[in-house]
């Protein structure tokens, strides 16, 4: 019997060791984590000064014309895109800018999206000469019509995203190569401005990434967003703030330290030589965005080639976020599952690597620990309070410091994201969808980011258990 | 014999001038249209009349046809060239199905196409004249001393109305579009003697704008591209769909006020 209570109190004080361990690694954890978003933010805040001084001396109307912007080929995956395609084809069509060229890959789609391009704009089947850089799914057609001279439409059988991205990369004639999600709008310079940061250092620079924007509640005429407002719907609003938040609280301080680790699948620019050289995008698992971004700096840092990724978040690209709970939900699952698998197959081979530089360093470690491992160690931080509340070790005082400290500087991060907007950009003209964003900002705290961190958990789940579907996107018109 | 006619001629424009006159004090302005018919009789007037206002109501057509030239006059208060226009089409089917046009549909309206003065109006009637035994098709007449119209196409807001309203001031009558379908809409409606456009437009894009303008029967205006576009192909494919002139922007709108003038003039 004393034995046993011998024991039991040895169990109990391990239990309280391990927990007193615990509790200093969640405090460590914590700090760093905000250290580096601190950080960011503040290389984010130091770059936007140059940024902005950018923007306001780039003559953009006279680069879209002019002969010394390098040609792009334009590739837009399809897959079931028969509401929306003709529009945005269209509008691909009116950018503004010099030589470019458009090729649709219909991705075996099971809707009338095949007929309705070649209806539309009175394709011919054509027999082209196409590159074999990257093997694809089998390619059921090309077309093309002399009236629309730089649009090409390839026919191919199902194969995912990443397959139709790589078909369309064999096809395409110009050195630069841009991505851009059939359900999203392009401003009509964005192309222009990115070409402008790609200019600057035409050699290194191997990937741009443009800004991504929501698009639900705002006005869109002849493909053109025209009166921009804050969207109405909850969901859409707090992925708002979050989208803003990311993109210039954070890419614009990543890509300043060359460790920007994702180029957004909606919309960015890449140099096709490098993109070939990795093998294209992968195939067969959502995330292809992040991989092949990572795939590019892995080949760049191990054959010493000097690169650079850049972000150019005055380059903006107008998508529908989901509104619905499961639509979100399915979204982030994908994502949590993409980052997961992006992590396994090429971040733990890159990790603390002196080879790979400061993205071996600081991207890699921050993306596995405060990405990835996110929804472990707030489990588990969870399951230690119920532990410290039930060994009587919480000292309720320093907890709810703590957590109005973390609280407060996550939400003057989402403020200070708000800040650069206002200060660089200010694309809602009207100061109630200021106070609007302000609040979500502080909404984002009361559950929003506690579902993410649910979803991207769920999303691991999917990942174990092989799951492996795209999910639901139900698309809609625009201006509703 | 040279005389007779010449005399002729002048009974009819004498006539037509005072409708006109009479016409435009009525009302705003007046549309003609001319066509060289053989064998009308009272009976058939009647009908083109009933025809024609069935079809707009809004014009009230008044018909004379003229014997020794064998012409036939309409005269329609309150007629813009572009509801001529249209009101010809229907008189044009009507003249063919009946196999009495024996020449060209010539149309026009004053004060749009000029002043409705004696010279002006006896060359239209020459012109009708003239046309007997070519193809029936609709033509148009402008005098020389009218007001050219313009209609320019662009996305942007700003240089739309920067140009109308330089334009306006020359005393040019402007016509606004802002994607390519919308400007040939405008296009068919008002005929516009100049076509202002950019390349890089919506739905319809410019080259295919100019050339669908360049395949409309009987249009004798021109289509100036102005744009952002400065390669060499693009200009090169803008000539190719029958562009007259091609003008980079940013725009000096002083170059573009001198082609436009060149080029109203040559019409």
């Amino acid at each position: 019997m004393r034995l046993l209570e011998y024991y039991l109190q040895q169990a109990m004080d391990f239990l309280r060791d391990f927990l007193l361990g615990y509790g200093y690694f969640a405090m460590y954890y914590g700090l760093i984590i905000t250290f580096i978003y601190f950080l960011i933010f503040g290389l984010s805040i130091r770059h936007t000064y140059p940024l902005q001084r950018g923007i306001k001396y780039n003559r953009v109307r006279k680069l879209s014309g002019s002969e010394h912007v390098p040609p792009v080929s334009i590739l837009v995956p399809a897959y079931n895109e028969e509401l929306m395609i003709k529009e945005n084809v269209r509008n691909l069509l009116a950018l503004n800018y010099p030589e470019y060229e458009v090729i649709v890959v219909n991705d075996g789609s099971k809707d009338d999206t095949a007929k309705i391009m070649i209806d539309e704009f009175q394709l011919k089947e054509i027999k082209p000469y196409v590159a074999k850089h990257i093997k694809t799914n089998m390619v059921r057609g090309y077309y093309h019509n002399p009236e629309y001279p730089n649009l090409y439409f390839i026919d191919k059988e199902n194969g995912g995203k990443a397959d139709s991205l790589n078909a369309g990369i064999n096809l395409s004639h110009y050195g630069l190569i841009s991505t851009i999600d059939a359900d999203s709008l392009l401003e009509k310079d964005a192309l222009t401005r990115i070409a402008r940061v790609y200019m600057e250092n035409p050699e290194d620079t191997v990937a741009v990434g443009g800004n991504v924007r929501i698009v639900n509640s705002c006005t869109v005429e002849d493909g053109m967003v025209k009166n921009i407002r804050f969207p109405k719907k909850m969901w859409p609003a707090l992925q708002n703030v979050e989208y803003i938040k990311a993109f210039l609280g954070g890419r614009i301080g990543w890509s300043s330290i060359n460790g920007l680790i994702i180029v957004s699948g909606a919309f960015g620019v890449f140099q096709k030589d490098k993109v070939i050289a990795i093998g294209g995008y992968r195939g067969g698992y959502p995330g292809e965005d992040m991989n092949i971004v990572i795939k590019l700096h892995r080949y760049c840092l191990k054959n010493n080639i000097p690169y650079h990724v850049g972000f150019c978040p005055d380059a903006v690209c107008w998508t529908q976020a989901p509104d619905t709970y499961r639509i979100l939900s399915s979204q982030r699952m994908r994502w949590g599952r993409g980052n997961l698998k992006n992590m396994i197959e090429e971040g733990i081979h890159m990790i603390f690597r002196p080879r790979y530089k400061l993205f071996g360093w600081l991207t890699i470690p921050y993306n596995i620990l405060f990405e990835t491992l996110n929804p472990y160690i707030r489990l588990s931080g969870l399951i230690a309070m119920i532990g410290y509340w039930l060994l009587n070790m919480a000292d309720w005082k320093t907890v709810v410091v703590f957590m109005l400290v973390n609280f407060f500087s996550c939400f003057i991060l989402s403020l200070g994201a708000l800040f650069i907007e206002e200060k660089a950009f200010s694309r809602y003209p009207k100061l109630s969808d200021l106070n609007k964003m302000m609040l979500y900002s502080f909404l984002m705290f009361l559950g929003y980011r506690q579902v993410g961190v649910l979803w991207r958990f769920m999303g691991h789940i999917d990942f174990f258990r092989n799951n492996n579907s795209w999910g639901t996107m139900v698309r809609t018109n625009f201006n509703k | 014999m040279a005389i007779v006619i010449r005399n002729n001629i002048q009974e009819i424009t004498l006539q037509l001038l005072q409708f006109v006159h009479l016409a435009t004090k009525k009302s705003a302005s007046c549309g003609v249209i001319l066509a060289p018919c053989k064998n009308m009789n009272p009976k058939t007037l009647e009908q083109a009349k009933l025809l024609m206002s069935n079809n707009d109501a809004s014009l009230s057509v008044q018909f004379f046809y003229d014997d020794p030239n064998q012409v036939l006059c309409a005269v329609l208060d309150n007629g813009t060239m572009g509801n001529t226009h249209y009101a010809s089409l229907v008189l044009k089917d009507f003249l063919q199905d009946q196999h009495l046009l024996q020449g060209q549909l010539i149309v026009s309206s004053f004060p749009e196409s000029g002043n409705p003065t004696k010279s002006t109006i006896e060359k239209f009637m020459l012109q009708a004249i003239r046309s007997k035994g070519k193809e029936g098709n609709i033509h148009f007449f402008t005098g020389a001393n009218a007001a050219a119209s313009v209609l320019i196409v662009d996305t942007d807001d700003i240089i739309r109305e920067f140009i109308k309203t330089r334009l306006e001031l020359k005393g040019y009558r402007v016509h606004e579009a802002k994607d390519g379908q919308e400007a040939y809409h405008v296009f068919v409606r008002e005929l516009p003697g100049l076509v202002i456009t950019e390349l890089n437009l919506p739905i319809i894009d410019g080259y295919q704008l100019i050339r669908k303008i360049q395949a409309t029967n009987s249009y004798e205006g021109e289509v100036i591209v102005l744009t952002d576009k400065q390669l060499t192909e693009n200009m090169s494919r803008a000539y190719e769909s029958g562009a007259a002139d091609y003008v980079t922007k940013p725009l000096s709108i002083s170059e573009l006020e001198w082609k436009i003038k060149r080029l109203t003039k040559n019409n």
